[in-house]
């Protein structure tokens, strides 16, 4: 089932600096999905209830929009409980942008707190983990592509490439099965429970759980033999707190579904 | 009754060392391990630790007490040349692969510093084989672009040890290139020699071939497969050869501390025309005498010690041979010095038994290629690369100035066989020749074995070489016609592709 | 997290505490620091209270978190119908009540928010603190929205994830806050004394 467009269609903003940012959100239908980390409790699948995702990435210039119009987030306002020292560190400034960041850019440097902040202010929160890897699982015919090889290899070409290059402004890669772009090959996306990764510092001690660190079920048994484009997503995501931001480090909004 | 008393003298004396001998038996000298290597709490300054980069190694630590080291290491992930021509983006702790080389003393507190560079895509830890302690610090140092963690540890045990990164998928961080070595010297410090020198073996997987130019991404079905595609000293093909060869002059003594960083691969490391009057197997406190090659494990490491004393050029091998002379596992230790023909009289070992690529100049080759990329190849750019390419591949049997052994092996120039037939020549090239030929009026009868392992490119820069030298007249030989024939021609059984 | 909400409090907090605590009225006055003097300085950068979000305690009515505001904090994060760990963290923390006299205990508070939303209502959270025994003040056992639960876990560098069966996966961190908010010690040790938190709480009193 092919994604299509909602009715609403993107705000000029020119002169509406107040105005929340429109975003451009595709319904993702439910269905049940296997997450290479399972649930738990034997449990193998979960139930992913249809929900709404940007089609792409939020942009420089959506956030710029977004930080005039929330002072208390333009760059160099945001406290640091909120957002680490580097916050929109590739702006020239907290008005404008300038050489180093292009407004359809995607944008990076932002902590999960911006990020959290902005999806509410355009009327959605940020995805979970399993709503953003269901929709990360459909290549451009499928709606699950996680076993086929070139699937992997293609996204593990872009750990391949190196930093330094620039990146490309979003809406450029090719529209999934459910009408959404750039969920791999441009940036690592923030999640709404980034936090519910236990992984270990130590990644090889997977099976061995410190039951005294983490209550219940232990840290997670995640038995990825081969998709390492997930594991390695996995790995990103734990490696951050909160306040943190990185270069190759953005988001998008969602909304409707049960978070 | 006095012999008997007597017998039981003697009894006793005999007896009474036992128990004493026996001991000392039940105790031989041993380093004692981590339980006696607590030297107490660190005293005096804190000291920065000097860290080089490869082939280099710090000074030693020239210390009787234990110190507070404070270890500032970078992650960064850097592109850069992997063989000539050939691009690949490598993972670092320090910008080099391997990683920097760290120098302690056992017993020393060390405040490991890790800072993961903010251009980095990945989060990166470290586990230094040389910590005791949960994933020798790779819990404690798990850190996100853009940051830096710190953790603590006393290194317990003396010992050359391999570091590197444990973040999953592990083996693809190794496999990139984040392993390197700390030593942590014996509280005696180790025995001065004139040279110290640092070499760290990995293997790389690239989706492209041996040589194929261009940027090569990782190949994670072929390193699952462990079938590299390089297997080298110090990450990358040229590391060790040319003017970046290891120095010495005869009389001197050097000390290797060689590591295997894998991922997968065991190493059988060994110098041609050298032997290692000591090797500390492992890197561990006993050495072995007098070993000509030893064995270092994947995630290891040993330490050489060995006296130069003819010059010449000694080469570095994995004496697994294809992955020397096919995979670029290889480098030159060049000494220097007065001749001792009392020692060795014959001529130099190089040319001869460097039968492969390896040791001609693959500049004329890098040049071809990106040459070629553009589209702009020259006919001259093509000899100049297949003039150095048929000197290190074709000139041991057809001889450097084409003329080929007499019975033999045919020659080259003004040869009317190879001018005759231009699909016909590179079909030979790829796929070999055995039987009778008639070249410029002689009988021929031998085998050419197939030189399929050269790529398209290489085929096409050696057959424009020999179509144009010695009196012979040709165009330039497109890699396109060598892709058609390799394509419509069969391979031999045994022939790579 | 609103946006909105976050720049009223930050605009006029200790107006916004007077009128909760009028608004309080019957309800204990446990979650409303006694203030030392004037007016307070802006809230520090690393503040736990730039959150801006409610917390809606056991038997009283839902107050901002900076209400807390003023002294020191030592607050973790549980659910109720956990068995394993989640009771050694209840001890740890009446432990290190018990550590302190009695003057020391009444100005500092002993937060513990509950990652259980959906089910760990006040009400719950009211037999749970019956059944612990937990003295409130200087105890405060809470609901917070599940949004708000994320903020509060994620500011604190508590993990945590559901599981099908309804029980939580989560790290045992407590957390002591000064009088401004901002964390100045953690601990994870549940199973014996923590003599160094005890005495960074009595040095938060100084």
């Amino acid at each position: 089932m092919r994604g299509r467009y909602p009715g609403f269609v993107l705000a000029a903003l020119a002169g509406a600096a107040l105005a929340a940012p429109a975003a451009e959100r595709v319904p993702v239908p439910a269905g049940d999905f296997a997450p290479v980390v399972a649930p738990g409790n034997d449990v193998k699948t979960v139930h992913v209830a249809a929900f709404e995702l940007d089609r792409r990435p939020v942009s420089n210039g959506e956030f710029l929009r977004f930080a005039t119009a929330h002072p208390s987030w333009r760059k160099g306002a945001a406290p640091a409980l909120l957002a680490d020292g580097q916050y929109l560190a590739h702006w020239a400034g907290a008005a404008e942008l300038g050489a180093g960041a292009e407004p359809e850019q995607p944008v990076t440097h932002v902590s999960w707190f911006a990020a959290r902040a902005y999806c509410a202010a355009a009327g959605g929160r940020l995805p979970t983990w399993y709503e953003w890897e269901y929709a990360a699982a459909a290549d451009e015919t499928r709606a699950d592509a996680r076993r086929d090889p070139a699937f992997r290899e293609r996204i593990l070409a872009w750990y391949a490439v190196p930093s330094s290059r620039r990146l490309p402004p979003v809406g450029k890669t090719p529209t999934n099965f459910y009408g959404v772009q750039d969920l791999h090959g441009v940036i690592w996306e923030w999640v709404e429970d980034f936090g519910s990764l236990m992984i270990s510092g130590d990644s090889r001690t997977q099976g061995d759980p410190d039951k005294l660190q983490y209550c219940g079920a232990g840290a997670l048994a995640a038995d990825i033999r081969d998709d390492y484009p997930i594991l390695m997503r996995m790995a990103l995501l734990s490696s951050l707190e909160a306040n943190f931001t990185t270069t190759n480090l953005g988001f998008r909004c969602a909304s409707g579904g049960s978070p | 009754m006095l012999s008997t008393l007597r017998t039981l003298v003697l009894a006793v004396l005999v007896t009474l060392p036992v128990p004493l001998l026996a001991a000392a038996a039940a105790d031989p000298a041993d380093t004692g391990g981590s339980l006696r290597g607590d030297f107490g709490p660190p005293q005096g300054e804190p000291i920065h630790a000097v860290l080089t980069s490869p082939p280099n190694v710090p000074p030693p630590v020239h210390r009787s007490r234990p110190a507070k080291v404070i270890v500032d290491l970078e992650v960064r992930e850097v592109e850069k040349e992997i063989s000539e021509g050939v691009r690949y983006t490598f993972w670092t702790f320090g910008g080099t692969v391997p990683g920097s080389f760290i120098r302690i003393r056992q017993g020393d507190t060390v405040e490991f510093h890790l800072k993961n560079h903010p251009d980095s895509k990945m989060p990166h830890n470290i586990d230094l084989h040389g910590v005791t302690g949960p994933g020798g610090g790779a819990a404690s140092s798990f850190t996100a672009p853009g940051h830096e963690s710190q953790f603590t540890f006393k290194a317990l045990n003396q010992g050359v040890y391999v570091y590197h990164c444990a973040t999953a998928p592990v083996g693809m961080h190794v496999a990139n290139g984040m392993y390197g070595l700390i030593l942590v010297e014996p509280p005696e410090g180790l025995k001065p020699v004139d040279h110290e020198y640092y070499v760290m073996q990995g293997d790389f997987y690239t989706v492209g071939k041996y040589r194929e130019k261009g940027t090569q991404p990782f190949d994670m079905q072929r390193a699952i497969d462990e079938r590299p595609t390089y297997v080298l000293f110090n990450g990358s093909e040229g590391s060790l050869i040319g003017d970046k060869a290891l120095r010495a002059k005869v009389g001197e003594t050097l000390r290797l501390f060689i590591g295997n960083g894998g991922p997968n691969l065991v190493s059988s490391f060994h110098v041609i025309g050298e032997i290692f009057d000591k090797v500390w197997f492992e890197g561990g406190t006993r050495f072995q005498e007098n070993v000509q090659t030893t064995l270092i494990p994947a995630g290891g490491a040993a330490m050489a010690e060995f006296h130069a004393e003819v010059p010449g050029s000694y080469v570095l091998v994995d004496h697994s041979l294809f992955r020397a002379f096919n995979k670029g596992a290889l480098g030159i230790l060049r000494v220097e010095g007065p001749e001792n023909k009392a020692i060795y009289s014959g001529k130099e070992v190089d040319s001869v038994y460097l039968g492969d690529k390896a040791a001609s100049d693959q500049r004329a080759v890098a040049q071809a290629a990106s040459a070629a990329a553009t589209g702009q190849l020259t006919r001259a750019e093509q000899q100049k690369a297949g003039e150095a390419l048929f000197a290190g591949t074709c000139s041991v049997c057809h001889q450097p100035n084409g003329q080929g052994l007499e019975g033999v092996f045919p020659p080259l120039a003004k040869s009317d066989f190879l001018m005759a037939d231009l699909k016909r020549a590179i079909g030979i090239v790829l796929n070999g020749l055995t039987g009778p030929v008639t070249v410029n009026g002689k009988a021929f009868n031998s085998v050419m074995p197939p030189m399929s392992q050269l790529n398209d490119d290489e085929v096409a820069n050696i057959l424009t070489y020999v179509r144009n030298a010695w009196g012979n007249q040709d165009a330039q030989v497109s890699a396109a016609e060598v892709a058609e024939i390799r394509q419509t021609t069969k391979r031999p059984a045994g022939a790579a592709h | 997290m609103s946006v909105a909400r976050r720049l009223r409090l930050t605009a006029a907090p200790l107006a916004a505490l007077l009128a909760l605590a009028t608004a309080a009225g019957a309800a204990e006055p446990a979650q409303v620091h006694v203030h030392e003097t004037e007016a307070p300085a802006a809230l520090p950068g690393g503040s736990l209270y730039q959150l801006g979000v409610t917390l809606e305690p056991a038997g009283g009515a839902r107050v901002p978190l900076e209400s807390l505001r003023g002294g020191p904090v030592v607050v973790t994060m549980f659910y109720s119908s956990c068995t394993t760990v989640c009771p050694m963290l209840t001890l740890a923390m009446q432990r290190v009540a018990a550590a302190l006299d009695e003057g020391e205990r009444a100005r500092v508070r002993f937060v513990m928010v509950s990652l259980d939303a959906a089910r760990d209502t006040p009400a719950r959270l009211e037999g749970f603190a019956a059944d612990h025994h937990l003295q409130r003040p200087p105890f405060i056992v809470a609901h917070a929205a599940a949004a708000d639960v994320r903020a509060i876990a994620a500011a604190l560098g508590i993990r945590y994830r559901q599981l099908p069966d309804l029980s939580f996966s989560h790290s045992s961190i407590i957390t002591l806050l000064d009088r401004d908010g901002v964390p100045v010690t953690r601990t994870a040790v549940l199973a014996a004394d923590d003599p160094g938190f005890v005495a960074s709480v009595r040095a938060q009193l100084r």
